[in-house]
C-alpha cells in the first residue's frame, strides 16, 4: 500500500517537474512552439520555476521520503514514463493554446513544411507541434517540402 | 584501514544533531529520490539544449552516454555485490541514523556510483556541467556518510565504480555510435531532437 502511494507521488512529481523544466528550457532556447505563454516569455520562466520548484517542494516536504520505496531500476523506468507523458502534454497543450494561429495560416493555404535542415527542434522556434503535424497532413500530393501554395 | 574507516565514519556521523539545518539538508539529499531525479532532469534539459543542431547533437549524445553509463555501472555493482558483502556501519557502531536501514552490502555505495557515473559521462562531453555534477555527487556521497548509511571507504569505492562505469559507458556509446546516431536522427525527423 505504501509502495503504491510512493509510486503515485513519484510519478506526479516527475511529471510536474519535467513539465516545468520543459517550459524553462523552451523559454531559454526560444522553442516558442513549446511555450504555453508565447506572448509573455517571462511568464514561461515563472511557470517553469513553479513546476520545477513546486514539484520538488511538494514531493519532499509532503511526506517522509527516507523510508524504503522504489528500487533503482523502478526509479528510472517510472521517470521515463512520466517524462514522456509530460513531453506529450507539453506538445498537446502548446498546440491547442495556439490553434487559432494555425487556422489563419492554413486558410491562407501556406502549406509550408520545414526543409530538411530545419527539421528537428528548429522547427519549433516558429511552429507548434500541432502546426507541424497539420502541415504534414495537408502537404500537397507528391511531397511538399517547403512547397508554398 | 578498516579501523581508520570506522574512526572517520564516527567523526563525520558524530556531527548529527549539532546543527538542525544541516541534518535537514542531509536528510533531503540522502534519500533515494533526490539525486536520481535531479540527475535525470539534467539529462532532459541537456537533450533540449543547444542553439545549433551540432551543439545539441553533442548534448544528446552526452545524455545517451550517461544512460549507458548507468547500465554498465549497475552491472559492475551487481557483480561486486555477488562477490563481496560488507556490513552497514549502523550494525557495528553506535551511529546516528537519519535514514532507513538498508540490508544490502555497504560496499560499494550504489547510489554514489550512480551519481559519479552520471557526472563522468557528462564531464567527458561537457566539462562545465560535468564539474557541477561532480560537486553534486561529492556532496551526496558526504551525505550518505553523514546520515550513517555508509563508511567513507564505501563511498570512495562507489565513486571509483562510477568513474570507471562512466568512462566505460562513454566508450560503449562511441562503439554504438551508428545506432545512437540513427536514434537521434529519428528523433530529429520527429522534430524532437
Amino acid at each position: 500500500m505504501h509502495l503504491v502511494k510512493v509510486e503515485k507521488d513519484y510519478l506526479i512529481f516527475v511529471f510536474v517537474a519535467v513539465l516545468g523544466l520543459l517550459q524553462l528550457v523552451a523559454a531559454r532556447q526560444r522553442w516558442t512552439g513549446l511555450l504555453f505563454c508565447r506572448r509573455w516569455p517571462l511568464l514561461s520562466y515563472v511557470l517553469g520555476l513553479a513546476g520545477l520548484g513546486g514539484g520538488y517542494a511538494w514531493f519532499f516536504f509532503s511526506d517522509d521520503r527516507n523510508v524504503p520505496g522504489l528500487e533503482g531500476y523502478q526509479l528510472f523506468s517510472r521517470f521515463a514514463v512520466s517524462a514522456v507523458a509530460a513531453l506529450l502534454v507539453t506538445l498537446l497543450v502548446s498546440s491547442v493554446l495556439h490553434v487559432h494561429r494555425d487556422k489563419d495560416i492554413v486558410e491562407q493555404k501556406h502549406y509550408l513544411l520545414p526543409v530538411n535542415e530545419e527539421r528537428g527542434l528548429e522547427a519549433l522556434r516558429s511552429l507548434t507541434y500541432g502546426q507541424i503535424l497539420n502541415r504534414w497532413r495537408r502537404r500537397p500530393p507528391g511531397g511538399g517540402e517547403r512547397a508554398a501554395a | 584501514m578498516q579501523q581508520l574507516d570506522a574512526t572517520l565514519f564516527l567523526a563525520i556521523n558524530g556531527w548529527v544533531g549539532h546543527w538542525p539545518w544541516l541534518d535537514g539538508l542531509m536528510r533531503l539529499l540522502v534519500n533515494d529520490y533526490f539525486m536520481p531525479v535531479t540527475m535525470s532532469l539534467v539529462l532532459v534539459a541537456l537533450w533540449f539544449s543547444g542553439s545549433t543542431a551540432a551543439q545539441r547533437g553533442g548534448n544528446q549524445r552526452a545524455a545517451l552516454y550517461a544512460i549507458l553509463a548507468q547500465v554498465v555501472t549497475n552491472a559492475m555493482i551487481a557483480t561486486s555485490n555477488n562477490l563481496y558483502y560488507r556490513q552497514r556501519p549502523f550494525i557495528d557502531h553506535p551511529a546516528h541514523l537519519l535514514f532507513y536501514r538498508p540490508t544490502d552490502s555497504s560496499f560499494p555505495a550504489n547510489s554514489v556510483a550512480v551519481a559519479f557515473a552520471f557526472a563522468t559521462a557528462i564531464w567527458l562531453m561537457n566539462r562545465r556541467l560535468g564539474a557541477a555534477l561532480y560537486a553534486f555527487a561529492a556532496i551526496f556521497a558526504f551525505a550518505r556518510v553523514f546520515c550513517g548509511v555508509h563508511y567513507p571507504l564505501d563511498v570512495l569505492g562507489g565513486a571509483a565504480f562510477g568513474l570507471v562505469g562512466g568512462w566505460l559507458g562513454v566508450r560503449l556509446g562511441r562503439w554504438l555510435e551508428p545506432m545512437l546516431g540513427r536514434l537521434i536522427g529519428l528523433a530529429r525527423r520527429m522534430y524532437l531532437a
